[in-house]
């Protein structure tokens, strides 16, 4: 196969189709030779022909023209169309601008510095938190047969209750920092705190004043209760001051309440 | 003489009359005129040339128009009515050229 001879035919026939239509430009019929003179009656059908062509053309000229106001109307239309959207975007680009330079104006005098939206940020977990604590590990009894013996959600509500009752600014169970509606529930046999399960042993870190927080929570009733627990089911747990405990903040789905909104009920 | 007649008719009734061209005809007046310019500018050449007849002329011209329509209508079921107007419109637009310059060539001898 020659690569060579292909394109020069192709074009050769390209050229062969544009030449074939202008010589035959002329229908064919023309050059085949008429005896008789044309009569009367073909002369009439190439008027009544011709009287349709020249109908044709002005009706078409004709219709033209008398749609053109039309359509100038629609273009001017359209054309009045875009200046009028074309004002809106810039009108809404202006409020754009403006809303947030007063957004920008808001922020700047907010009191999101203020000691008290600091020490809300803290309590509601918003934030994470370094400073001195206490961090209490408990752990179930050894002995797994006893029923008795194992930690139970309630042991750890009453030890967090505890630590907020001692004065904790933060309270974190191992990692999971605990808000407004963090739970501590039981599932199965598994402990769950913001709907995570933790596992033993158990590390509850308080954020606080180091040794007014240990003091109180042993003296409270929460550090008594465990001090009993431990005693006559055999759990154990371990009190340690801490000079730097870091807590992480609370997960965003806890930050968020959404209730109905009170009001009269159809039912 | 009789042709130039039914000509000037056809222009007179249509300026007169003023028709409305319907909606649904309305897609096949522009593909219509290109071919009937073509068979009209044809025939001229022939009539130039001293062939002309008659009955090649009335054939061609409504067979033309005819052809026409018919692809147009057939372009647009297909969904190709764009580009088949557009080949219609070379191909009859080559014709009427080369026609044109026939005509001419006859007329100056240029």
């Amino acid at each position: 196969m020659n690569p060579d001879l292909e394109p020069s035919t192709s074009v050769r026939e390209a050229e062969s189709i544009l030449e074939q239509l202008a010589a035959t430009a002329l229908d064919d019929d023309y050059y085949v030779t008429h005896e008789h003179p044309p009569g009367a009656a073909a002369k009439t059908m190439t008027a009544i022909v011709l009287a349709m062509f020249g109908l044709l053309i002005t009706v078409a000229a004709a219709q033209t023209t008398r749609d053109r106001p039309a359509t100038e109307v629609e273009r001017a239309g359209l054309i009045e169309d875009i200046g009028v959207r074309r004002d809106l975007v810039s009108s809404k680009q202006n409020a754009a601008a403006s809303l947030k330079g007063e957004t920008a104006e808001l922020e700047a005098g907010s009191s999101i510095d203020s000691p008290a939206t600091k020490d809300l940020l803290v309590s509601t977990g918003a934030v994470p938190v370094v400073g001195p604590g206490m961090t209490i590990t408990v752990e179930s009894s050894p002995n797994t047969d006893d029923e008795n013996g194992r930690l139970t959600n309630s042991d750890l509500q009453l030890i967090v209750n505890g630590l907020w009752f001692a004065g904790a600014d933060a309270v974190s169970i191992n990692g999971h920092r605990l808000a407004s509606t963090s739970a501590i529930r039981s599932a199965g046999e598994a402990i769950t705190v913001n709907y995570r399960s933790v596992t033993e042993p158990i590390v509850v870190s308080a954020i606080g004043d180091e040794d007014k927080l240990v003091e109180q929570w042993l003296k409270g009733p929460s550090g008594r209760y465990l001090k009993a627990r431990a005693d006559t089911d055999n759990l154990s747990f371990r009190v340690r001051g801490s000079e730097e405990i870091s807590l992480p903040r609370a997960p965003q789905a806890r930050m968020k309440v959404s209730a109905k909104a009170i009001g009269r009920s159809d039912q | 003489m009789i042709p130039i007649i039914g000509l000037i008719v056809g222009v007179l009734a249509g300026i007169i009359l003023q028709p409305t061209v319907p909606d649904a005809l309305q897609p096949y007046v522009p593909i219509a005129i290109i071919a009937a310019l073509d068979a009209v500018v044809g025939g001229g050449r022939a009539l130039l040339e001293g062939r002309f007849d008659d009955r090649v002329f009335v054939i061609s011209f409504v067979s033309n128009v005819f052809i026409a329509a018919v692809m147009v209508f057939l372009g647009d079921q297909l969904g190709v009515g764009a580009q088949l107007s557009t080949g219609v419109i070379v191909v009859l637009g080559i014709r009427i050229f080369a026609n044109a310059a026939a005509i001419r060539r006859g007329i100056f001898h240029a």
